[in-house]
């Protein structure tokens, strides 16, 4: 049915906005605050089923995967409209919906598309198994490796830091193919079957309290030669493929989330002639987020609408974004904490983008200026390739 | 509304005067003036008048391009970026004000002598003050803090009449009506005052509703962020050249990452209020509801920016940064004038509280942007 509307965005925004008021209970979030893991693995594994029976899981993605291909205009859209309406995020799916398409579209086989990217498109869960202890900023350096045995590769070694792990079924993986190599030029790109022996997660708490990330041990797994992305000791070149899926309308729609948590919480504010409004430098610090807010909002427009036009400006202005947007919720929590004061220390749980629980956003915004390439690494970007400095 | 030029037309527009501007009113040029040497401030005017950068922002019927606020944004950042000393910019806020807000009669006799080059104009550039009054058609009191040049043959400024508040346009003849200034640390700039004593208008529009005092300010506080920004990227680019020709310790002071960090914080600074700025320049330029919420938030970000750029500007260039010869204390003093100029980042933002508040009461979003 909002299919039908590709060609009309205003049709499409309405439609959309119709589905999205009768499909999203308006207490979802409420039901999560204090729920298990299960409990929000079962939320998210319903929040795609919903979206896929009306063509909305992967719309973006080309037709003979399960998509209509549908404009970036349009993926703006319906990111709006899903943040305006507080449904959920699908950050269980990041991997899945992002990193893998981007990868396997330009880097994957016949074989490998037509295998995974259906499943993939149902709701199959993937995670990513790049980062190691020994190996975080400095990912070239990874040390799991990957023996080429006949048929198969043997892999051994530690992942962490691996997001939704304990849900996955596949991950995308890096491991070390040629030790004596340049640490660039040894690395290859595999797809790993989460149930495979020699497998184990184990689920690390985080400061937020949930536990959302893991690590991976890998003994003597078995992948086949079949699952392996790209030629060996390719994997560095496909990993840019895949890093890169990072940026676009994933930062967009989490920029509209935030904006939504800053109106609805100063709305709520002044409808309770909130305390904080009369403190002048409280009201000022406010105004100062708000306007980083809408800055933030509009150079992610800039990034989508660039996108296609220039690799290079991309990865510089995608660096800006990831410093801006996480700095900005790191900001936004800490101003919460300030004026939530004993209240904004109790703990009534939360869930990522939507929550407005001042600890748990302040705590939870810390993620995101250390995942997904720290901020300091962003810094050296901005310097190094944006600005010429020498490394 | 303005005319919108296309992103290449913007583009070619803002080369031409970056161009021009980095040949005559280069670091050099602006040294000779700072010592006196050198007239830069005529130059600049003259050449601007040449190539018809006054004539770009006025409204079509008076021989301009009408160009907006967007068009006059590529001016005041390049001037900025230079820190072009000289009457253009409150002459441009002047012709920007005029056209919105000034009337028929106003513009009939102020905006062609503006175009043709022959008027620079002082602005109020203070807290809002109404020690002018208009009595019996004659015009006395004093009105600090009016941005101008000493050139300055017309000011602008609020004033009260028994019917209530108006903005009045007062010729300078030096005899009842006077501009005088007192040296500022930024030389590049020129804030008086503005003395009156029973002199005839040369025009008046009233204000009870004080939408002329708001679009006085909303222009200068977009006008005072484009400048700001523009000087922000001049000092950081600046900085960066001169850390990548510095060497220390057998290599460029550029590849240590503590200064890189900076200085890419410095730039994502930048880049934000660039962004916040260009925002609001749409709001005001498509006559939104909250065009004087975002100027006032993108002139405090931006000013914010300069301050941090100028002031990494001195510190990474470590000694002679310092120095009278070097441009980083020109855009520091620049920086801190501008923060005063129409309003620091406190008022500001606490106007545009007052304004998100009031937004919140109806129930209606300030941040929608088109997509």
């Amino acid at each position: 049915m909002m299919l039908q509307f590709i060609d009309d965005e205003a049709g499409f925004r309405r439609e959309v906005r119709a589905w999205l008021a009768k499909t999203v209970p308006t207490d979802w979030d409420e039901h999560l605050h204090r729920g298990t893991a299960e409990d929000f693995e079962a939320s998210q594994r319903w929040w795609m089923a919903e979206l896929n029976k009306v063509g909305l899981g992967t719309p973006h993605w080309p037709p003979q995967y399960g998509g209509v291909d549908l404009s970036l205009r349009l993926q703006i859209v319906l990111a709006e409209e899903i943040a305006r309406a507080g449904a959920p995020s699908r950050s269980m799916f990041q991997i899945s919906l992002n990193h893998v398409p981007a990868t396997l579209l330009k880097w994957g086989t016949e074989y490998q598309k037509a295998k995974y990217l259906p499943d993939v498109a149902r709701g199959v869960v993937w995670c990513q198994g790049f980062s190691e202890p020994g190996a975080g900023s400095d990912l070239a350096s990874l040390k799991t490796r990957a023996e080429p045995c006949g048929d198969h590769y043997r892999i051994n070694g530690q992942k962490i830091w691996s997001s939704y792990s304990m849900f996955a079924k596949q991950a995308i993986l890096l491991a070390r193919t040629d030790v004596d190599a340049p640490k660039h030029a040894g690395i290859t790109y595999f797809i790993l079957d989460m149930q495979a022996d020699g497998v184990e997660v184990r689920p690390i708490v985080q400061a937020n309290g949930q536990a959302k990330f893991a690590e991976i041990f890998l003994t003597d797994v078995r992948i086949p030669v079949e699952d392996r992305v790209g030629e060996e000791n390719q994997g560095w070149a496909v990993a840019q493929t895949t890093l890169s899926a990072e940026r676009g309308v994933l930062s967009f729609e989490q920029a509209e989330r935030l904006r939504r948590v800053l109106e609805r919480f100063h709305r709520q504010s002044v409808a309770h002639d909130a305390g904080w409004l009369q403190d002048a430098e409280l009201r000022r610090r406010f105004m100062k987020l708000f306007g980083r807010m809408q800055a933030t909002r509009c150079l992610i427009r800039d990034l989508l609408n660039q996108e296609e036009s220039s690799a290079h400006a991309g990865a510089i202005t995608s660096a800006h974004i990831k410093i801006m947007a996480s700095t900005l919720r790191k900001d936004v929590g800490d101003f919460l904490v300030k004026v939530g004061g004993m209240d904004g220390q109790h703990d009534h749980g939360g869930m990522d983008e939507l929550s407005d629980g001042p600890m748990f956003v302040y705590l939870s915004a810390f993620a995101g200026m250390i995942g997904g390439g720290t901020n300091e690494i962003m810094r050296n970007i901005i310097a190094e390739r944006g600005l010429g400095m020498p490394r | 509304m303005s005319l919108r030029l296309s992103s290449e037309d913007h583009q070619a527009f803002t080369h031409s005067v970056a161009g021009v501007l980095s040949r005559e009113c280069d670091s050099s040029a602006l040294h000779a003036f700072i010592d006196k040497q050198a007239p830069l401030d005529a130059a600049v005017w003259t050449r601007g008048v040449e190539l018809g950068w006054l004539s770009a922002v006025a409204p079509g019927p008076w021989g301009g391009l009408d160009l907006g606020v967007r068009g006059a944004d590529v001016l005041f950042r390049e001037l900025g970026r230079r820190a072009a000393p000289g009457g253009l910019v409150p002459t441009l806020i002047a012709s920007l004000w005029l056209s919105g807000s000034g009337g028929d009669e106003l513009q009939a006799a102020m905006l062609p002598a503006i175009v043709a080059g022959e008027t620079v104009v002082a602005i109020p550039v203070g807290e809002p003050s109404t020690r002018l009054r208009l009595e019996n058609g004659r015009l006395s009191g004093v009105a600090p803090d009016m941005l101008g040049w000493s050139t300055a043959s017309v000011a602008i400024a609020p004033a009260v009449t028994a019917r209530g508040e108006i903005f009045v346009a007062v010729r300078i003849n030096g005899v009842n009506a006077q501009l005088s200034f007192d040296s500022l640390w930024d030389r590049t700039r020129q804030v008086g005052v503005l003395r009156c004593e029973a002199a005839e208008p040369l025009g008046i529009v009233d204000d009870l509703d004080g939408a002329a005092a708001r679009l006085m300010r909303r222009l200068t506080a977009l006008a005072i962020a484009g400048d700001s920004l523009g000087g922000a990227r001049e000092a950081a680019e600046q900085t960066i050249s001169y850390t990548k020709g510095r060497e220390q310790f057998g290599r460029p002071v550029a590849a240590f990452q503590g200064l890189k960090h900076r200085i890419a914080d410095v730039m994502v600074e930048i880049v934000a209020s660039e962004h916040l700025l260009r925002y609001a320049l749409d709001v005001v330029e498509d006559g939104g509801q909250d065009a004087d919420l975002w100027a006032a938030l993108a002139k405090a970000d931006a000013c914010e920016a300069y301050e941090r750029a100028a002031e990494e500007a001195v510190l990474l260039h470590g000694g002679v940064g310092f120095t009278w010869a070097f441009d980083c204390h020109l855009f520091l003093k620049r920086a801190r004038l501008n923060e005063q100029l129409g309003g620091d980042r406190r008022r500001l933002r606490d106007a545009a509280a007052d304004l998100l508040r009031q937004a919140a009461w109806s129930d209606r979003s300030t941040a929608e942007i088109a997509t």
